[in-house]
């Protein structure tokens, strides 16, 4: 990959209003289960690849993403302290420089002292701040992604949120805007009931027979008790009859079914086993979804067969990839055509030196 | 039956969690419950499957009598994975297990009413004098049955039988690093301080968990895990905290 900022600059952006729902995220920490670790990384991460991608930070489905800002619907500002190329994905929050709106979806230069300001969210949960260069980090098992329970980590390592009153350092862009940007098709569209396919789990025979049904007929709502560790579903209890005696396992999207009969699906910071029966599992892409909704927006589920979740995931991805070559491909013309320009101005002087001889 | 796949001979069955992920369900290799030799079992699977599946494998999450493996979705799936298990169950399963190969852990632990708070209140419970309660809790080589709840707080299982304890009814909102604690018939080290529900008994001074170690835990599911109890002054040189 070329370097296009550079990252020895010390400035960055000064993190003028944040809160605990801005942090620093990448593709996830594999590795560290074994030691409790949780997975962590983006909740959206086609968003925070498709920002990465849009700043030059070139990166590939299935294998790392650099940091970005994961930012929690909205209410964010930053002072840029020196160039920096940005680029904001995700839920469609209000977005200022100098407070005269720009677009989302495209990158952005801001100069030093330019004014950055994100605003809250209109449609969409989480938007994904992204810096040409990334946010340089500590990694634990290869991951920067923040998880505050675990106090693991984020811009120092130590598990904190991106806070008010502190320096981001970032690579500093000496060059001139790009110009990059996605067509609308490809930006994050918001629906606010959301149909997501569900993966029957080995447990469900063990419960209630009713529930195969009960979970695709119910509407049920995104309560405020959703975070990064679970989204935890409102609506009628659901039949809970069985119990299970010892913990295990838990991956991203399952949906547990606790004593009280309100469904929890696990997202990005879920804990890593657990004891409570399971109905099943949302995909990643479907956790990609449910982890945009809003409080009070409503989600349904229905049943897909394994192979073709399999399928789906894998045609999704493959989406993405195209998607990510597409901007990679827009960034090469646009390097070409400043070296070209470059070239032939160079030429133009070698000439002018000649003649000079 | 839905959401798994079993084959004939094979004595685990593999349950469906989510497009990318799978659990090996071993409830079947231990029909009294798990105990040392599922643990064995367990061992030789966490060294096993990464060489199996290769890079393929995300993340291997042993727990009790499961082991949950996270898989990349573009290089493998379900079927293919089960047909690696199949093919590979001798070793998986079946492995020539020599104990001398299994790792044992000694925890020094200095049991005191300043270092664990609950040792007159569970020795009372249980009719013991607080000598009678160590010597139970030391006297044993517990296994690491699970690692979860928080980075580095290790399941260790199962306690005699006589010290069986009920969780505190009201959790303390603070627990101190180290505390060595005991509910139900399992037995736990707070790797760091927090709210915890379990009583405590004495504390650790060594340090077991360490983001920046290699690896950050000095056990992992399947090993074996002894207290050993210590005096004060060893507790303190060993820098523990009062």
């Amino acid at each position: 990959m070329t370097v296009l900022a550079d990252p020895s600059a010390p400035l960055g952006l000064w993190v003028l209003q944040s809160h605990s729902g801005v942090q620093l995220q990448d593709a996830g920490r594999f590795g560290g289960a074994g030691a409790g670790l949780t997975q962590g990384g983006a909740v959206d991460l086609t968003a925070a690849r498709l920002a990465n991608a849009l700043v030059g930070n070139h990166n590939h489905v299935g294998s790392t993403c650099p940091a970005v800002i994961e930012i929690t619907l909205g209410a964010v500002a930053f002072r840029a302290e020196q160039p920096v190329l940005v680029a904001l994905t995700g839920a469609a929050m209000p977005l200022l420089v100098n407070s005269q709106p720009v677009q989302r979806y495209r990158t952005l230069l801001l100069q030093p002292g330019d004014l950055l300001e994100i605003g809250y969210s209109r449609a969409g949960a989480r938007a994904y701040l992204a810096v040409a260069g990334g946010f340089p980090a500590p990694t634990i098992c290869g991951s920067v992604s923040t998880v505050l329970r675990e106090k693991v980590g984020g811009p120092d390592g130590q598990g904190k949120a991106i806070c008010a009153g502190t320096l981001l350092s970032c690579a500093a862009w000496q060059r001139p805007d790009p110009q990059i940007s996605l067509p609308y098709q490809q930006h994050y569209r918001h629906q606010s009931i959301r149909a997501i396919p569900m993966i029957a789990g080995a447990q469900l025979e063990d419960l209630d027979p009713q529930l195969p049904q009960l979970l695709t007929q119910r509407l049920f709502r995104v309560t405020a008790r959703s975070d990064r560790m679970g989204m935890q579903l409102g609506g009628e209890p659901l039949p809970v009859t069985a119990q299970q005696l010892y913990s295990e396992g838990i991956c991203l999207g399952a949906m547990q079914l606790p004593p009280n009969g309100l469904p929890i699906v696990m997202l990005n910071d879920h804990q890593t086993i657990g004891g409570y029966p399971k109905t099943g599992a949302l995909t990643r892409g479907g956790c990609e979804c449910l982890g945009q909704l809003m409080t009070g927006n409503f989600v349904r589920f229905y049943w897909l067969d394994l192979a073709d979740a399999v399928l789906q995931e894998r045609q999704r991805l493959v989406l993405l990839q195209q998607q990510l070559d597409a901007v990679a491909a827009d960034w090469q013309q646009w390097l070409s055509s400043r070296m070209l320009s470059q070239g032939a101005l160079s030429q133009h002087s070698q000439a002018g030196a000649d003649a000079d001889e | 039956m839905h959401g798994q796949m079993v084959s004939p001979g094979i004595p685990v069955r593999l349950r469906i969690h989510s497009e990318q992920a799978l659990l090996l369900d071993l409830t079947a290799l231990a029909p009294q419950g798990p105990g040392p030799d599922l643990m064995q079992v367990m061992q030789n699977l966490r060294m096993q499957l990464p060489l199996l599946l290769g890079d393929a494998l995300l993340e291997l999450v042993p727990s009790y009598t499961s082991v949950l493996i996270i898989f990349d979705v573009l290089k493998i799936d379900h079927s293919e994975i089960w047909q690696k298990i199949v093919t590979a169950q001798t070793a998986l399963f079946r492995p020539d297990l020599q104990a001398s190969t299994f790792k044992t852990i000694e925890l020094p632990c200095y049991y005191s009413l300043e270092s664990g708070p609950d040792l007159q209140q569970v020795a009372t419970l249980h009719q013991l004098s607080i000598t009678e309660l160590i010597q139970l809790h030391s006297g044993q080589a517990y296994q690491v049955y699970a690692i979860g709840f928080a980075p580095g707080f290790a399941y260790l299982g199962f306690t005699d039988p006589r010290i069986s304890t009920p969780r505190l009814a009201n959790p303390r909102p603070a627990v101190a690093a180290g505390s060595v604690a005991i509910a139900d018939r399992q037995t736990a080290v707070y790797p760091a301080a927090s709210p915890g529900g379990w009583h405590l008994l004495g504390n650790c001074p060594t340090p077991l968990f360490d983001l920046t170690a290699d690896p950050m835990l000095p056990f992992a599911v399947g090993d074996t895990v002894r207290f050993v109890p210590i005096e004060r002054a060893e507790f303190l040189r060993l820098g523990g905290q009062l």
